[in-house]
């Protein structure tokens, strides 16, 4: 099986991220998340954090960008570390990355079970997310502070013999 | 921290004798899995920040006659993946008595399936919290035991 358009599994990736999401909030911060709500916003915040997964295979490629508005991670970050080390970019950067890293996994895996087998690199912070005319974009409220989960994914038409 | 955030070691097993390594390329959950093992109750819990860091720390442990006895090992990390680790410790009969448990967020079955036949001793998908990484230790023990019947 393959997908027709990334958005015809909107509703079915949207759960994935949004329970993903809960259960990683609850485990790691006793956080409730609040209610998603589709919209066509990308995370390309004022004040933001952006990082992104890529998922490629020889004819498909894709990426995950999960944003977060920086006061959210300073209380993610206050949670974990002592405060002397809570309020720093490595700390926000490592807390972003380890929520994009089992987002990005569950999306993948998600893929792969379609028929792909895509292979995902390594979360990277990015200035910016990306935007496509059938990307999923997802938005979540947590503590009144908001993040969002883009995503992006493309068939490449296979290379035909000179 | 996590969810159960209690303090207390109400754990069946004693660990204050047992050293465990923490191998994970993210400093978040270096700092939480090394503070969860603590209040489980490992005597020791070293951190590696890097694949190559990680095997480097189990050699060396090796080398001066002591051996970790459990190691918990993410698999993507972008020196040396927690899978070549897993790889080149099962390769090393020096580690035979050495426990890993992969804790990671890559949860395909495929990749569950090739740990487990590579040589993990568990697999815990993350989030993991303190209660799933109490089954992953206690599946560690039985094994261990098993070894030395």
């Amino acid at each position: 099986m393959r997908l027709d358009t990334l958005k015809s599994h909107e509703d079915k990736i949207t759960q994935i991220v949004s329970e993903t999401l809960r259960d990683t909030f609850k485990t790691y911060f006793d956080i409730d998340i609040g209610k998603f709500q589709n919209q066509d916003q990308t995370g390309n915040l004022a004040d933001g954090v952006v990082c992104k997964t890529v998922f490629k295979n020889g004819t498909a490629s894709g990426a995950v960008f999960v944003s977060f508005e920086r006061p959210f991670l300073q209380i993610v970050s206050g949670m974990i570390y002592p405060p002397e080390a809570a309020n720093t970019q490595e700390s926000f950067h490592s807390c972003a990355s380890e929520i994009a890293n089992i987002v990005s996994n569950r999306v993948k895996t998600y893929l792969n079970d379609q028929g792909y087998s895509l292979k995902m690199g390594i979360p990277s912070i990015e200035e910016t997310a990306e935007e496509d005319d059938d990307d999923i974009n997802i938005s979540f409220s947590v503590k009144e502070k908001k993040l969002f989960v883009d995503i992006i994914f493309k068939e490449h038409a296979p290379k035909t013999a000179a | 921290m996590d969810a159960d955030n209690s303090t207390e070691n109400d754990f069946d097993h004693d660990l204050s004798e047992k050293r465990a390594l923490v191998v994970d390329d993210n400093m978040m959950m270096t700092t939480m899995s090394k503070d969860m093992l603590e209040k489980i109750g490992f005597g020791v819990v070293d951190v590696a920040r890097s694949g190559s860091e990680g095997l480097a720390r189990v050699q060396e442990a090796k080398e001066e006659g002591g051996v970790y006895d459990v190691v918990f090992l993410d698999w993507h990390m972008p020196d040396m993946s927690g899978f070549e680790v897993l790889r080149q410790c099962r390769e090393d009969t020096g580690l035979h008595k050495m426990a890993i448990v992969m804790v990671t967020a890559e949860n395909q079955k495929r990749s569950i399936s090739e740990a487990m036949k590579t040589g993990a001793t568990a697999y815990t998908v993350k989030p993991a919290s303190r209660a799933d990484l109490e089954i992953a230790i206690d599946t560690v023990i039985k094994w261990q035991e098993g070894l030395t019947a």
